[in-house]
């Protein structure tokens, strides 16, 4: 009796047990129970003390000097290293630290491995990153970059320091989403930090339309085309000036690929899902003759994806070669956006398109072979081996390789699988004295415009605007990087493959890049608009801003006496030319028609609006559901078209002209009535669909949200009550927005100030975690103190840790 | 009563010495040893791995959550259903207090001669 009762208690407490300690048991998605509450293992581990900062020493051999890494009130760390390679390491270490589940799952997600952590659910996508050739892109960006002995320095010296941190590590002390998945962190290698350049690539310049511009043209002829679809704004204020001479001879262009070589049949869905039209960014400066002090003023605020933990990280570094300040994104050494006491540095996205689909002419059905000049040539076949969590076999996938690039889609029934991709991201560099990283450190080091101009020769992509300004008085802007070299329309829609000449030209060469340097106007700009007006020698496509960078440089030209605090509040500002553009021509065609809604009490308070997306302001609520109803009613063919294609959309500043100039227009005819509708019609029948809504709040119909990585809502901060727009400069939307907001004076010590909305630590146990999101929403900035010593008495410190060598 | 508490205070110690190195699930092993080290008959046994259990994780987690202002609590509530900090420790130290039992009531089953 007693041996069984015993039998029975161990069955029970063994299996208990068993149970407890299983990763999503019985098909739940709980992680294993016991570990996780567990509260020597588990998340109660993660509840980082808040009323203790002890200070640390630590040792290790691989730094050649003594160094430390102080950390703020803010928790801002401020790095003293001997070297470069010392700092490099120390950077990978509290990037680790801090940071090291999110550096894990953006390399994974880049590079197709998800699914070894996650099991099948990520298997599809996971497939599809393989095939876009993300970690083709990486590997071969790596193999240059590690051939230049002072980037290999740096990569190995950042990834020895993230490894440093790793391997400390027991279980316990694993960031809480690695418990949460049940999965442990793995080594940091150099590959990872290609891949996560390559995940900015992807970002930021894999972004094209030539399937659904292809559809359109074919579905609406060209004259059509050319009508609803104008590269030129004519209301555009370029990045470079139009003012500004081009002091060279263009290239000649090879022969011409134009006719038959842009296909336009062959109507096709777009593969994959596009980065987010939403991604763009604002920077600009101004010289010292405009600025209230006389020391020039240089501003930067990407707008990438709204998140926990937030994108960047915010870091000083200090060693023999450089002393800077800025944002660094964690799992990369460098800093990306900063400044020394000498200039300052700032990015935004380059719009042109640099990713082009070619229609492919295979030589057999098994498609081993395809046609180029009417010459068979082999593809190359990469099996991609990924692993699958809980699964026994990996899956084994074969991409086709072109000339072009990665035969994208091999299922037969895609209407796609034809055609393969070309993009610059997937390119090696080109062969150069340094590359990306070495960028970084020249901008950290410069002392003026020529250490400028020498940094940005090494980067390639994605290509940004480069902003710059410097303590004596010099401001540049450069539209920089490796852009392809394309006659006039090439890349707006599929290509040719089978022949040679649908290829690019080349590269633009970088002394042609457009680039202006002290221009009469006194301040330099961009807001992701066209790089230049239509008189720039080489043809570029792509997505461009349309409002907020007249706006800025609107504001910039009438300003005068600038200080930081005019500066901040122009980050801040969230009028757009969008509404001053279309408000008045939608008013002017209610008007025009007989309609009672036109002394609607809404409607009249719509009226005297100041364009302005403040968070409480119901009329930009109701404008933005007018302008969105009227566009929608007004192209309601492409609805028709959209269950089986994908169709380029005519893009917005388009549609405001053609309700100005041609309210008579054949495309403001409803296609389900026998009536001929004209503007006005379309815009009083969407301003009563637009009435239907309840008023409500900016922020509430904007509805701002900071997600957490992996979607955990306990861990997001969500519906914030925040006002700002797309189209103006205070960019904030659903979910991207200004990710990290600079203002610098150059004066006799530089005068910083910024905001993100997160926080230095990664972890949703710290304090650290999300602190300056309030902040950021209430348009607060903190001060930026570059210090010149760990003594500096500038900042109290909050401890110190001190990374010796020996024992 | 008095071999109950000393059993009690032994999960403790030793948990709290133990179970930083070593597997959650050591903390049942570590209960069934004591209570056969203890000679503890099966209701002393569950009582004291209960109470052992109990006052080990979740006086560590009421611990931790006090100097952490139950930041991090606050939120893995909202993942076990919308409970507050608070109940995330006493959940904790239940969840310990049960295990600590079960290994203690094994332990002491797991003698021949006690209990009869």
């Amino acid at each position: 009796m007693r041996q069984i009762r015993f039998f029975l208690a161990l069955l029970l407490t063994t299996g208990l047990t068993i149970l407890a300690s299983l990763h999503q048991p019985l098909g739940s998605p709980l992680p294993a129970t016991g570990q996780f509450l567990s509260p020597f293992t588990g998340f109660w581990q993660n509840a980082e003390r808040t009323d203790q900062f002890p200070d640390e020493d630590l040792v290790f051999p691989q730094l050649s000097a003594q160094s430390e890494v102080l950390f703020d009130e803010r928790g801002v760390p401020h790095i003293f290293a001997q070297s470069n390679e010392d700092a490099a390491f120390l950077q990978g270490y509290i990037h680790a630290r801090d940071r090291l589940w999110q550096m894990d799952i953006s390399v994974r997600a880049t590079i197709g491995r998800l699914s070894e952590v996650m099991g099948e659910r990520t298997l599809e996508r996971d497939r599809l990153q393989r095939r876009k050739g993300l970690l083709w892109g990486a590997e071969n960006a790596l193999k240059k970059w590690m051939s230049s002995p002072e980037e290999a320095a740096m990569i190995n010296a950042y990834c020895e320091g993230a490894n440093a941190y790793i391997n400390s590590l027991s279980p316990a002390g694993y960031p809480i989403e690695f418990k949460l998945l049940g999965y442990a962190p793995e080594p940091w290698t150099p590959l990872h930090i290609a891949a996560f350049y390559k995940s900015m690539s992807e970002a930021l310049c894999s972004r094209h339309e030539d399937i659904p511009a292809t559809n359109a043209r074919l579905l609406l002829g060209d004259s059509l085309f050319q009508v609803l679809y104008p590269e030129h704004n004519p209301k555009q204020s370029p990045i470079i000036p139009d003012v500004v001479q081009w002091d060279f001879n263009p290239l000649p262009l090879a022969p011409s690929a134009t006719g038959d070589s842009m296909l336009s049949s062959g109507a096709t869905r777009t593969p994959f899902e596009l980065p987010s039209p939403f991604i763009g960014s604002n920077n600009w400066a101004v010289s010292a003759e405009k600025t209230a002090n006389g020391a020039p003023i240089l501003c930067n605020d990407p707008h990438l994806q709204l998140r926990l933990p937030a994108v960047w990280y915010e870091v000083q570094m200090q060693t023999p070669d450089y002393n800077a300040y800025g944002v660094s994104f964690p799992g990369v050494p460098g800093i990306i956006i900063g400044f020394n006491k000498d200039m300052a540095w700032g990015v935004t996205n380059v719009g042109h398109d640099v990713l082009d689909w070619y229609r492919i002419d295979w030589a057999n059905p098994e498609k081993t072979a395809y046609r180029v000049d009417g010459e068979e040539k082999p593809v190359r076949e990469v099996v991609e081996v990924i692993q699958v969590r809980g699964r026994g076999e990996p899956l084994r996938d074969t991409v086709r390789y072109t000339i072009w690039g990665p035969v994208t889609f091999d299922d037969p029934e895609h209407p796609q699988h034809d055609m393969a991709m070309r993009w610059l991201a997937h390119d090696e560099p080109a062969e150069k004295p340094f590359y990306a990283l070495g960028v970084f450190t020249r901008l950290m080091s410069g002392q003026g415009l020529s250490d400028y101009q020498t940094a940005l020769r090494g980067w390639e992509s994605p290509a940004q605007n480069f902003v710059f300004a410097s303590k004596a008085n010099d401001i540049a802007i450069t539209v920089n990087g490796k852009l392809p070299l394309k006659e006039d329309q090439q890349g707006r829609f599929v290509q040719d493959g089978s022949r040679s000449a649908s290829g690019w030209k080349g590269f633009i060469p970088h002394e042609h890049l457009p680039r202006v340097v002290n221009p009469e106007r006194g301040f330099v700009s961009s807001a992701n608009q066209r790089s230049t007006a239509p008189d720039y020698p080489y043809y570029y496509n792509g997505g461009f801003d349309d409002y907020r960078g007249r706006y800025i440089n609107r504001r910039l030209a009438e300003m005068d006496n600038i200080t930081v605090e005019d500066m901040k509040a122009l980050q801040l500002d969230s009028r757009s030319l969008k509404p001053e553009d279309a408000l008045p021509v939608l008013l002017q065609l209610l008007d025009s028609t007989a309609s009672e809604l036109r002394t609607d009490e809404r409607v009249k308070a719509l009226r005297n609006w100041d364009y302005n997306f403040t968070r409480d302001a119901e009329a930009p609520s109701l404008f933005e559901d007018w302008f969105e109803a009227a566009y929608a009613q007004a192209f309601d063919e492409f609805t028709v078209w959209e269950d089986s294609l994908e169709v380029l959309q005519p893009e917005e500043w388009r549609f405001i002209e053609l309700l100005a100039t041609q309210p008579g227009h054949a495309i403001f005819d409803h296609q389900s009535t026998p009536e001929v509708e004209t503007a006005a019609e379309v815009v009083l029948t969407a301003l009563e669909k637009a009435l239907e809504q309840p008023p409500v709040s900016w922020a509430e119909h904007k509805s701002t949200d900071i997600g957490h990585m992996a979607m955990i809502p306990a861990f997001s901060r969500l519906d914030l009550d925040v006002g700002g727009y797309g189209d103006a400069p205070n960019a904030i939307k659903p979910d991207h927005g200004p990710s990290w907001r600079m203002v610098v004076e150059l004066g006799e010590r530089p005068n910083a100030w910024g905001v993100f909305p997160g926080g230095p630590s990664g972890n949703p146990g710290s304090a650290f975690y999300d602190p300056m999101v309030t902040p950021w929403v209430e348009g607060r900035y903190n001060r930026l103190h570059l210090l010149d010593s760990p003594e500096d008495a500038a900042v109290k410190p909050l401890y110190r840790l001190t990374f010796k060598t020996a024992e | 009563m008095q071999k109950t508490l000393s059993a009690t205070l032994a999960i403790l110690v030793g948990g709290a010495v133990g179970q930083a190195l070593l597997a959650w699930w050591s903390l049942p092993v570590l209960a069934a040893l004591i209570a056969l080290l203890f000679r503890l008959r099966p209701r002393p046994a569950l009582l004291g791995g209960f109470l052992g259990g109990l006052l080990l994780w979740g006086g560590y987690a009421a611990i931790l959550n006090a100097q952490n202002n139950g930041i991090l609590s606050a939120k893995i509530g909202v993942l076990f259903g919308g409970i507050g900090g608070p109940l995330l420790v006493l959940v904790t130290g239940l969840f310990g207090a049960v295990f600590a039992a079960l290994g203690a009531w094994t332990g002491s089953l797991a003698r021949g001669d006690s209990g009869s």
